[in-house]
């Protein structure tokens, strides 16, 4: 068999997994030889369905003939139609999974406890709160997440709306609010945060938290302390 | 890229890989990475949804420094 009708099938499995939602997201994380070995049996799977389709329809392929100098390649007309089938079929199929369904799919598929937190305060915009193991606590909304493509990391960016510390006996003291400044100093308060630097973060319910100290209100002109 | 291209011009060409969609009224954006990011923040923010956990917020202290005020040798257990 020549190389390149083994190579084109191959390259179609790879173009599939590359354009299709419900792939792409978790491609990154994978190692080589596991991209490999799925694009070559995605590839074979196509050149399958192509070769079937070439049978059922003798004349499908029949115009690559009269193409100059390609009988001289030795690539069948299978091998062509799985790489015209890996560039259709993405479109059905991400008409059906959606970015964000094909994201969320890839966090509960990793199993990755944080990645789901993060997605569903995506879906429900809740307050979050990420503890550092110094103490110091922010409360605020995730408006970004990205995950290293290795899968080892998420970063967030976190626009803060009260921030405190968690004391000796794990008390949760909110100290400042930046709720009169949210919304005109948002980019000088966002804060990016690598996940795994973080003791824990959760969703928050503001109405669990008792109020009887309340935290200092910043206002525009004082220089917040994110420290 | 020429380098007389304005910044807002490479955004757009960037964000053009991209994908959109709404989740729960604000418009999300994934990347080819994977990467997840609210498209306009400052809409996000003035969200009813955003407006309505600031405001309780806000009450929430006011109500706390007028209970100081009025009891001030108040202590209550932190959660």
């Amino acid at each position: 068999m020549p190389a390149l009708e083994f190579f084109v099938p191959a390259l179609a499995g790879y173009l599939l997994l590359r354009l299709t939602n419900i792939w792409k997201f978790g491609l990154r994380r994978e190692s080589g030889y596991h991209v490999v070995f799925r694009a070559t049996l995605v590839g074979l799977a196509l050149y399958l369905v192509a070769s079937v389709a070439g049978q059922l329809y003798p004349g499908l392929y029949g115009w690559l003939d009269h193409l100059p100098g390609w009988s001289a390649l030795q690539v069948s007309g299978a091998a062509v139609g799985s790489l015209v089938l890996a560039a259709l079929a993405p479109v059905p199929l991400n008409w059906c999974y959606r970015p964000l369904r094909a994201r969320r799919r890839l966090a509960d598929k990793k199993g990755d406890l944080v990645d789901q937190l993060i997605c569903d305060t995506f879906d429900d915009g809740s307050l979050v709160e990420v503890a550092f193991p110094s103490g110091k606590t922010y409360l605020g909304f995730i408006i970004k997440s990205s995950t290293a493509d290795d899968g080892s990391d998420t970063g967030i960016l976190l626009v803060p709306l009260l921030s405190g510390y968690r004391d000796s006996h794990q008390e949760l003291r909110l100290t400042t609010s930046y709720g009169r400044v949210v919304i005109e100093r948002w980019q000088q308060l966002a804060l990016a945060i690598r996940c795994s630097e973080l003791k824990w973060l959760r969703r928050f319910d503001m109405d669990l938290y008792p109020w009887t100290e309340p935290p200092h209100i910043l206002t525009v002109g004082e220089a917040p302390d994110l420290n | 890229m020429p380098l007389d291209a304005s910044p807002n011009q490479t955004d757009d060409q960037d964000q053009r890989s991209d994908s959109s969609e709404k989740a729960n009224g604000d418009r999300l954006r994934v990347t080819g990475s994977g990467a997840l990011y609210v498209e306009n923040v400052d809409d996000f923010l003035a969200s009813e949804r955003v407006q309505k956990t600031i405001s309780s917020v806000n009450r929430s202290i006011e109500v706390a420094e007028m209970g100081n005020d009025e009891e001030p040798g108040r202590k209550r257990k932190l959660g």
